[in-house]
């Protein structure tokens, strides 16, 4: 048996360039050997010598020579073949090692596991999420010749907004001067009320130029696409549905190519069902204000009044253009904006116009790319911190070996070997929490997915895929390389004899081992502490933001969307008729104690702007003050809880004359200091409706931003096709969901109610982003808290248990448990102070990239740190005071007897 | 002199585990062992005899080691490892299954004319 070992360790010490050497002197050897016992077989049976010896090397064929060559070939074939093997075999050798000691520590082996999963799990879900949003291209054919096109105002005051969308009289124009352009297409949100089959159902659409979907490079996958001439009014009857509609709708049917689809009363013939996975990108992912529906379900061809081809008020179409090969969307805005400076002109020149050409992909992704790319460093950072605290761990299990090291490299065991079995433990280690954090990825990202706010663009393309997984598979690699390289270096690098003379216990009483105790301890809390600040300063916001004014009720509020049929409501009187029998039949229901009407709920956008100014005032709307007209019923205030300021609210005296009331800044911006009850404004160039009231200030977009100045117009002057019924209950605003859903069915069968919701529910949705963000750092602040925690908490204890008969002496000599805890504390708190201090510094530094995420709070907030600060101090102490505990309870003598 | 047979390709690996799995053996012992069977009737070619054992030590079906004959002289012995006995056992099966069809078909009397 021994001598069998004997060509296998030969090989193994033989370097690759001798080793051929070596091989063919054994092939040489050996047939050598074998033509002097061919010769003495031929000679015994009668050859002469000579005759034999040719025939000997006869037998290997035609040429002796040609026959070496290729023995040596083989043999050379063979010893590669053998080494490699080798290789393999003692790397699963190695492998089935570690795997069997990983098993004789399974709460290491667990906790290892686990944080690891934790940490590539969370990783890989957040890669995919940036990659998938942010880094791939739009799934629209060559989306880098693909821009955005909107319009920017300049002017002597300020605009609410100053970006917009197209015109379509200015789009119009640029068609004929844009030679870099390929071609251009509009775009026009539409919300329609389907009716024939079943429940009255209200559905988001856009209108589209006939050019449109081919410039994005999508046809219908049934059907045809459209025709230009179906671009011209009463020849737009054709329309386009998703395939989601499509499934959804008809059952798949492929026979749905001709059918009818009655669109707000009107007749139209479904031409194309378009290719799965296909979407425009739905709210306002092509710019602000474009607030395209999402999901969009029906494209029908965009047919322009002669009214739209030549009005210059309206900023209402979301533009897009192809560049021709080579072109830059500077070219573009060359090309535009002397069009617009035209345009400016003729409206008097007051104030400025310019062309925004805008990459798709950027524009789509916009504002998603920082939280993203914030969230991935923060997954990044705990990522950091698991491999610390695991390698830390793998040197506290090899210190424990190291007797068990050292006697092996006292047998003869290479340093490289030793060093290849603890990266084969991390390997395994890092291996098994790779494909338990996949497992983890998978459940996580769908979650997400769930949970992710609806104006996170591109998320239904998220998934985990190829790319996605091959990175994790790469993570995984690196963490293995970079937890088992400090165990690997350190493998064999003590002298055996040190190591057997101190019975297994050098390394982790030296100097070098306390120092790297304490900066393991120091880069764990400095990284948690940029999370923790971070996660806080994001809490802060969020707290902020929803104790924000907002100027209405949450409580006992409830909003119901409704959409009135343009067919049976054609006229101002039948709608505003069919509010008033709404209002009195939701009025009358059990538990309901107030109702209203308005055009548009708080925080659910400005989709109404104009000018305002006062009678005496002069001159286009431009040049005055915008607000945000919003038409509600008298109730409305009292319903929905906006304090009225002074005056008095609107009531059916009214109808005989034109009332308005103000929000406090719109007061305050046409009458300064004055007293604006009785006095005359211009509500977007009528003249004159008179202040009746002042309301409180509403948040009309967002919680963060003060909105336009806001103008509020009776019902009745201008009832909308769609508004919001809110209702103040007297208890759960949910209970009455239903009743308030059959009152309306009782007033009108035909009137669409696609979703009713409590105030609440309409604040949270504006705040979902933020609250995504907050839940996701915050969770990954904690997973760094506690693996921080658990780190600490391992190094004070494998601290303390080297120096056990230590203590024991102490305490033996009459040091009490205070004295002891303080050494703990000492030892352990120190580093933890240095990671703290540098870990908010890091913070404050980190903090100017993520300012624009945060609201009313500066990175360096004092409150949020000094919060950090002292969890981190509490958890830290904790995790000290555990294990020195059970040291100062165990007892002098069990103490003394420890080995 | 018959006429030499050629050795169908791939039988030649079995034949060298055959002669080894009556024991170790160094290169001309397996050449004799399998002369001496086959009664001069195969076509043996003695480098390809090393490439088989080559080619096998290299599956690791077969190892070897130095060590010396009667005569003291050094030569490199090889024995048959456990996957090599196995090899050789499912060979052998296949072999055995696949002749004695052909055999049967071939043995058929011609049909009577």
């Amino acid at each position: 048996m021994l001598g069998m070992l004997r060509p296998r360790i030969r090989r193994a010490f033989r370097l690759a360039i001798r080793r051929d050497e070596w091989t063919d002197a054994d092939v040489d050897e050996e047939l050598r050997l074998h033509v002097e016992l061919r010769v003495e077989q031929l000679v015994r049976s009668g050859w002469t010598r000579s005759d034999a010896e040719a025939e000997a090397r006869r037998r290997f064929g035609p040429s002796w020579n040609d026959a070496v060559r290729h023995l040596h070939r083989s043999g050379r074939a063979r010893e590669e073949r053998l080494a490699m093997r080798e290789r393999l075999d003692s790397i699963w050798r190695d492998v089935r090692h570690s795997a069997r000691a990983l098993r004789r520590s399974p709460r290491f082996t667990i906790a290892a596991v686990v944080t690891l999963a934790l940490g590539l799990g969370f990783t890989t879900v957040i890669v995919s999420l940036v990659d998938h949003i942010v880094l791939r291209p739009l799934p629209y054919a060559g989306v880098e010749r693909l821009v955005v096109l909107r319009e920017s105002f300049g002017g002597p005051t300020p605009y609410p907004y100053p970006s917009m969308p197209a015109n379509a009289s200015h789009f119009l124009e640029w068609q004929r001067h844009c030679t870099v352009c390929e071609g251009m297409g509009m775009i026009k949100r539409a919300w329609y009320t389907v009716t024939g089959d079943g429940d009255p159902q209200h559905i988001g659409a856009v209108r589209v130029t006939a050019n449109l979907l081919p410039l994005l490079g999508v046809r219908p996958v049934l059907g045809r696409a459209f025709r230009a001439d179906e671009e011209q009014e009463g020849r737009d009857g054709a329309v386009m549905i998703s395939d989601a509609f499509w499934r959804g709708q008809y059952g798949g049917d492929p026979k749905v190519i001709g059918r009818t689809i009655i669109l707000n009363d009107v007749a139209t013939e479904i031409v194309g069902v378009l290719p799965p996975g296909f979407s425009l990108p739905g709210g306002d992912e092509l710019g602000q204000l474009s607030g395209l529906p999402n999901p969009i379900d029906v494209y029908r061809p965009l047919a322009l009044k002669q009214r739209e081809r030549i009005t210059s008020g309206e900023f209402d179409y979301v533009a897009l253009a192809r560049l021709r090969p080579g072109a830059t969307p500077e070219q573009v805005r060359a090309q535009l904006d002397p069009v617009e400076a035209e345009f400016a002109a003729r409206d008097g020149g007051a104030t400025t116009l310019a062309s925004e050409v805008i990459p798709m992909q950027k524009e789509v992704v916009g504002g998603a790319g920082r939280p993203l790319l914030l969230l991935l460093a923060a997954v990044g950072a705990v990522l950091l911190i698991v491999c610390v605290n695991l390698a830390n761990l793998m040197l506290v299990r090899d210190g424990a070996r190291e007797h068990e090291s050292a006697i092996r490299v006292a047998l003869g065991a290479g340093r490289a070997r030793l060093a290849r079995m603890a990266l084969a433990e991390s390997f395994v280690v890092a291996l098994a929490g790779g494909a338990l954090g996949l497992l983890l990825a998978h459940w996580g990202l769908r979650a997400l997915i769930a949970l992710a706010p609806a104006n996170l663009p591109r998320v239904s393309e998220v998934r985990l895929d190829f790319r996605v997984i091959a990175i994790g598979a790469v993570l995984t690699v690196i963490v293995a390389v970079v937890v088992g390289a400090l165990p690997a270096a350190r493998a064999g690098g003590t002298a055996p004899s040190d190591a057997l003379r101190a019975g297994g216990r050098t390394s982790t009483n030296s100097r070098g081992a306390a120092r790297r105790r304490a900066l393991f301890i120091g880069v764990q809390v400095a990284f948690s502490t940029v999370l923790l600040v971070g996660a806080g300063l994001f809490l802060a916001s969020f707290v902020r933001v929803m104790r924000v004014e907002r100027g209405f009720d949450t409580d006992r509020v409830l909003a119901v969307d409704v959409a009135l049929p343009s067919r049976s409501y054609p006229s101002d009187t039948s709608r505003s008729r069919a509010y008033e029998r709404l209002l009195a039949e939701v009025a009358g229901m059990p538990g309901v104690t107030g109702v209203a009407v308005a055009s548009a709920l708080p925080l659910e956008g400005e989709t109404w702007v104009n000018g305002v100014w006062r009678e005496e005032d002069v001159g286009t709307a431009r040049e005055h003050p915008t607000a945000n007209y919003r038409f509600v019923s008298p109730n409305y205030f009292k319903v929905i809880g906006t304090p009225l300021r002074t005056g008095r609210v609107f009531d059916e005296s009214d109808h005989t004359h034109q009332v308005v009331v103000l929000s406090e800044r719109a007061a305050q911006a046409l009458w300064p200091n004055e007293n604006p009850i009785g006095k005359r404004v211009r509500a977007g160039g009528d003249c004159c409706s008179e202040v009746i009231g002042v309301a409180a200030e509403v948040r009309t977009s967002t919680l963060e931003k003060e909105g336009s100045l806001v103008v509020y117009l009776p019902l009745w002057e201008y009832p909308p096709t769609s508004g919001a019924i809110v209702v103040r209950t007297k208890g759960e605003p949910g209970v009455v969901t239903t009743a308030v859903r059959s009152a309306i069915r009782r007033v009108d069968a035909s009137i669409a109610v696609p979703r009713v919701r409590t105030m609440g529910e309409v604040v949270s949705n504006t705040v979902a982003a933020r609250r995504f963000q907050l839940g996701l750092l915050a969770l990954f602040a904690l997973l760094a808290l506690v693996t921080a925690s658990v780190g600490i908490y391992g190094v004070i204890a494998q601290s303390l248990a080297s120096r056990t008969r230590e203590i024991g002496v102490r305490m033996a000599l009459g040091a009490r448990p205070w004295d002891v805890h303080r050494l703990v504390l000492r030892e352990g708190l120190t580093p933890v102070a240095f990671g703290l201090v540098a870990g908010v510094a890091a913070s404050v530094v980190a903090g100017k990239g993520i300012q624009s995420l945060l609201f009313e709070v500066q990175p360096g907030d004092p409150g949020t740190i000094l919060g950090v600060g002292l969890v981190l101090a509490i958890v830290a102490v904790i995790a000290c005071v555990i294990p020195a505990r059970r040291v100062t309870t165990a007892g002098v003598t069990t103490l003394l007897r420890t080995e | 002199m018959t006429t030499h047979l050629a050795v169908v390709k791939g039988t030649l690996d079995v034949l060298v585990l055959k002669a080894l799995a009556w024991g170790p053996m160094h290169g001309f012992e397996v050449a004799a062992w399998l002369e001496a069977r086959s009664a001069g009737a195969l076509a043996l070619d003695d480098s390809g005899l090393y490439q088989a054992l080559y080619r096998l030590e290299g599956k690791r079906l077969i190892a070897a080691e130095w060590g010396v004959t009667e005569n003291n002289r050094r030569a490199r012995y090889y024995r048959v490892t456990k996957a090599g006995r196995a090899h050789l056992a499912s060979e052998t099966k296949t072999w055995m299954r696949y002749a004695a069809t052909v055999t049967g078909i071939l043995s058929e009397p011609h049909p009577a004319t």
